[in-house]
């Protein structure tokens, strides 16, 4: 079950990098498809498969988790801002690249570091599953959550109103798919921080964010492909 | 808005005869399958009974008089009131007519007619519910009819308003039953028994001070549209900018 999700999570994070792609070479909203190449990173990296090989390959020390947890957070901090953007929040935009915000990723980004130094992780185990029994490694997977938490918890407003606005359908569908996959992000903060942590839980919520927030922004480039006028040229 | 399949049946026996439903629907211009289905609901549109009733030549409120609910309708007709005939005329025509009248009257000669565009206008829902409301024709229309205030306002925005509530709006307003059917476009003013000229009769006779005021509110009504519409385009271009 969690390796299918697993794997139509990579899929779709690949597709999308590569529906971006055009996009990216004439210039159009770049930090997009760095950002889902990035996801597709992450993703990968979250499957045993590619995990196991990639880890060993750098030490078999679970460095590969570190960059894992990184280049999520440059998800986030790159969609993060283009999304209260595109909704006009004020308030999540200086919220997510304010003082506050950068705070936040600078602290949970320095947690990661120091507590990945203070764990024995010798051996590769995708998603520090075999570590779990040392608290610095429930701290290390805590930090690596709140961050994105604290993101998703800003973009969830905005992205309700806009679904709930009187918008179009198709652009009402894109931000709900999207207030969605911030919602399940928010909800790893509870399992996380309870026992079932290690639990599949986890990864349904997770996997689940990252097909929602995609499909969102999927329906985001549908809407904008059928958009009524292209610039100043007639339809 | 809808009247019963069973009597629908009868009366398009009694004024059709043995015609077939595919040949009634083709001189009607509707779907077969479309008055298929309403006879499978038993619930048939009163757009198909003024579609047939076209098509056969039969005055389309005299057909709807035959159907119990609509059988005071032939009675209710009423000529329209001076704002009613002023409302369904077009932004536009009342505009042109204003500037008409202030180049004759620069000029020094009577100003020339306007020809009016076919009934209805863009917001002829809208302006023929101000024309008709004494005092809050909205709400006691919405609990009449139990429908919800907001979605009767979203069928007026729409420039819509369903035959049923538009009879029941006459009704409350006191005017003639059919009047608010020529402003959803679901009669021409033909139809309604209304005389062809009245509209060009009550333009003319309209002081310029009232036209003014009138335009006045139009382009009021009209600026808060825009501006909506244009809120709206900003948001998706917002989207698309920053997402696209």
């Amino acid at each position: 079950m969690s390796d299918i999700l697993q794997w139509t999570a990579l899929g779709v994070c690949i597709a999308c990098s590569a529906w971006r792609f055009p996009a990216m070479l004439k210039g159009r909203n770049r930090s997009l498809f760095w950002a889902f190449v990035t996801a597709s990173l992450s993703v990968a990296l979250s499957i045993p498969a590619i995990y196991l090989p990639v880890d060993a390959f750098l030490g078999g020390n679970n460095f590969a988790n570190v960059i894992l947890r990184l280049s999520l957070f440059s998800v986030f901090f790159l969609i993060s801002s283009k999304i209260a953007a595109a909704y006009k929040s004020e308030l999540a935009l200086k919220l997510v690249q304010g003082t506050l915000g950068i705070t936040v990723l600078v602290t949970c980004s320095a947690g990661i570091w120091v507590t990945y130094f203070l764990s024995d992780l010798r051996g590769s185990s995708t998603g520090l599953g075999d570590f779990f029994d040392q608290p610095s490694v429930v701290f290390y997977m805590r930090f690596g959550f709140i961050y994105m938490a604290y993101v998703a918890a800003c973009l969830i407003a905005p992205t309700a109103k806009a679904a709930l606005s009187k918008r179009p359908a198709l652009d009402r569908i894109a931000a709900a798919f999207m207030c969605l996959g911030f919602g399940l992000v928010c909800l790893t903060i509870p399992v996380q921080f309870s026992p079932l942590h290690d639990s599949l839980l986890m990864k349904l919520f997770s996997y689940s964010a990252v097909l929602c927030v995609a499909l969102g922004l999927a329906v985001v480039w549908l809407s904008f492909i059928k958009r009524p006028e292209n610039g100043h040229k007639r339809r | 808005m809808t009247v019963p399949a069973k009597l629908f049946q009868q009366w398009l026996t009694a004024v059709a005869g043995g015609t077939s439903h595919a040949a009634v629907c083709r001189a009607a211009g509707i779907k077969r399958s479309t008055l298929a289905q309403q006879l499978v609901r038993g619930r048939v549109s009163l757009g198909t009974v003024a579609a047939v009733s076209r098509s056969l030549d039969l005055p389309v409120v005299q057909s709807l008089a035959t159907f119990p609910a609509f059988a005071d309708l032939p009675q209710g007709i009423k000529a329209p009131g001076q704002a009613e005939l002023l409302s369904q005329i077009s932004d536009v025509d009342l505009l042109t007519e204003i500037l008409n009248r202030n180049l004759a009257s620069e000029q020094g000669r009577s100003p020339d007619p306007v020809t009016l565009t076919p009934a209805p206008h863009r917001s002829s829902v809208r302006s023929w519910i101000d024309a008709i409301d004494a005092t809050d024709l909205r709400q006691k229309l919405a609990r009449q009819a139990a429908i919800a205030p907001q979605n009767l306002s979203a069928q007026i925005s729409a420039n819509r308003l369903n035959p049923e509530l538009a009879i029941e709006s006459a009704r409350i307003g006191q005017v003639g039953l059919t009047n608010g059917l020529v402003a959803t476009g679901f009669l021409t003013p033909l139809e309604a028994g209304w005389d062809p000229e009245a509209r060009a009769a009550a333009l003319r006779a309209t002081p310029h001070s009232v036209l003014a005021s009138l335009a006045a509110q139009r382009l009021e009504a009209m600026s808060r549209i825009l501006r909506r519409v244009e809120d709206d385009s900003q948001d998706a271009q917002s989207v698309w900018e920053n997402l696209g």
